[in-house]
Formats: C-alpha cells, sequence, structure tokens
C-alpha cells in the first residue's frame, strides 16, 4: 500500500516539474511581448503600417488557396506520426522485451519504409 | 489535485467555447489545439500516461496540422467577421436542454446506484505494461496496424494524384 502510494507521490511530482516548466515557458514568451508593448512609442503612420517583405511591396491577400497536392505531405506526417506513437510504449519497454520486441518492432518499421519508398518511387516527395 | 484539475477544465472549457464561436478558422483550429493539450493534462491526472501521449503526438501534432492544412487549402479562410449570424434558435435550443436535463437525466443520474468500486492495491497503467504487452501477446496486432497505416497512405497518395497529371503520364 505505501508503496502505490510513493509511486502516485512520485508521478504528480514528476508532471509537477512539467507544469512549472509551462508555466515559465508561456511567462518567457509573453514578457518581452508585454515590456514592447509597454515601452514601444506609438506612432502608426501610412507607410509605418505597410507590411514589410524584404523590401518588396508584397502583392495579393496572404490568406491564398494552396495546391490539394500538399496535402499529401501533412497526410504523410499523420502516418509517421502514428507510427511515433507505437514506438513510444516499445522505447519504455526496450530492456523487458528481448530479441522478439526487437524484431516485432523491424517488421513493424519496415512495413512503413515500403510505403515512404512507394511514396519516393512515385516522385510525390519533389517539392514543385 | 482538485486546483489542477479546476485550472485544466477551465482551460478546457475555455480554448472548446472559442473554437466554436470564433469567426477566423485558423484561431478556431489554435483554441482547438489548447483544448487538446488541456485534455492531455486530464489525462495525465487520470494517471493515462500514453493517452496524454497519443493526445499530443497525435491530436496536437498531426490533427491540428491536418486541420490548418484543410483550411489553407480552401477558398475562403476567413469568415467575414463583422457578418453576425442571426441565430433565433437559441433560446428554444437551451429549452430543449434544460427540459431533457430536468426529466430525463437527473432522474437517471439520481436513481443509479454508484457501487465503490474497490481499492486498488497495485497500479500499474504504466506504457512500459502497454508495450511488453504489444511486444508479446498483440505482436500480429502491431503488424496489422502497420498494414493499415500503409493503406492509409496508398489512399492518400492516389487521392493527392491529380487527374491532369495522370493524364499527362498517359500521354507520355
Amino acid at each position: 500500500m505505501i508503496e502505490t502510494y510513493i509511486f502516485v507521490a512520485t508521478y504528480f511530482y514528476h508532471y509537477l516539474l512539467i507544469a512549472i516548466l509551462g508555466v515559465i515557458a508561456v511567462i518567457f514568451a509573453c514578457t518581452p511581448l508585454a515590456i514592447a508593448w509597454v515601452l514601444a512609442p506609438k506612432k502608426p503612420g501610412k507607410t509605418k503600417n505597410e507590411s514589410y517583405e524584404c523590401g518588396i511591396e508584397s502583392k495579393g491577400d496572404p490568406w491564398m488557396q494552396f495546391k490539394v497536392q500538399y496535402y499529401l505531405y501533412a497526410l504523410a506526417f499523420v502516418i509517421f506520426d502514428i507510427e511515433a506513437v507505437f514506438l513510444y510504449p516499445w522505447a519504455v519497454a526496450f530492456t523487458g522485451v528481448g530479441l522478439g520486441g526487437f524484431i516485432a518492432m523491424s517488421v513493424f518499421i519496415l512495413i512503413l519504409v515500403e510505403s515512404l519508398i512507394y511514396l519516393w518511387g512515385k516522385g510525390l516527395l519533389e517539392w514543385k | 489535485m482538485i486546483i489542477a484539475f479546476s485550472i485544466l477544465s477551465v482551460i478546457a472549457v475555455i480554448s472548446a467555447l472559442l473554437a466554436v464561436r470564433l469567426r477566423n478558422l485558423v484561431h478556431a483550429t489554435l483554441t482547438l489545439m489548447a483544448f487538446f493539450v488541456a485534455l492531455a493534462g486530464l489525462f495525465i491526472l487520470l494517471m493515462a500516461e500514453f493517452l496524454a501521449a497519443v493526445q499530443i503526438l497525435v491530436y496536437v501534432g498531426a490533427v491540428g496540422i491536418l486541420i490548418l492544412f484543410a483550411i489553407m487549402l480552401t477558398q475562403q479562410v476567413t469568415g467575414n467577421v463583422k457578418e453576425h449570424i442571426e441565430a433565433h434558435g437559441a433560446l428554444w435550443g437551451l429549452a430543449g436542454a434544460t427540459a431533457v436535463l430536468l426529466t430525463l437525466l437527473l432522474p437517471a443520474i439520481l436513481k443509479t446506484a454508484l457501487p465503490l468500486q474497490p481499492v486498488v492495491e497495485t497500479i500499474d497503467p504504466s506504457v512500459r505494461a502497454l508495450g511488453l504487452n504489444l511486444m508479446s501477446p498483440y505482436a500480429i496486432a502491431l503488424q496489422v496496424i502497420a498494414l493499415l497505416l500503409t493503406a492509409a497512405l496508398l489512399g492518400a497518395v492516389v487521392i493527392a494524384i491529380s487527374p491532369e497529371k495522370s493524364e499527362e503520364e498517359k500521354k507520355s
């Protein structure tokens, strides 16, 4: 019973550290913005409010429509992201699964590499 | 615990409401991702570490990106901010929801007996246990998942290849 209690306590202690880190990250990112908002002189003009892009005037609406081909990259990313999700418990249990686990995961990865090779062979990884 | 739960639920509810109400689709997606992060925090409070990791990796990482891509592919990204939807049904919807809550849900909740669960002696919801099970009894299921993901990617390729390009290939 006491072991369970210690386990739960250490568990939440570790995530408390992560939560504190997250709060510090948010403060760290927001402080310069707040300081700039307070300190910066506010004298907007027509030239100042123009969008700046390497000195060239930007043309058209930035909310433009993209080609549907780019969606493939997002989908491929999702597939390999889910692969990473399955790699995670395997990596945690790596010391306990032995050679069988290694072979199982190798087959898993190889099947997915096959789809990557298919993608490559079709020439869909080339950015046009 | 209660403090963490309260903070996370407030973030979750507010960001979910914003995700529904915001007129700019990109902002709505970002608030939806904030909602997913808060949900991952709630999973951690329930000691479901793997679910939290899946929530962060798949929902915040992949699904959020997927939705952003889908928005980039659509024609009109931002709705007209000044234009308001004239909603007349809101009051009726609220009345209906309250009626359902009072007549159906509350009596059902009050009548149902919730027996106390026996105290768990050992907690092992760990990712390690999941990994061990995934390797020995469920190794076949893992390979089936790999095949399923491959099939999904092939389907994506078939959809993504534009008809013009395949016509060009036929000509050449």
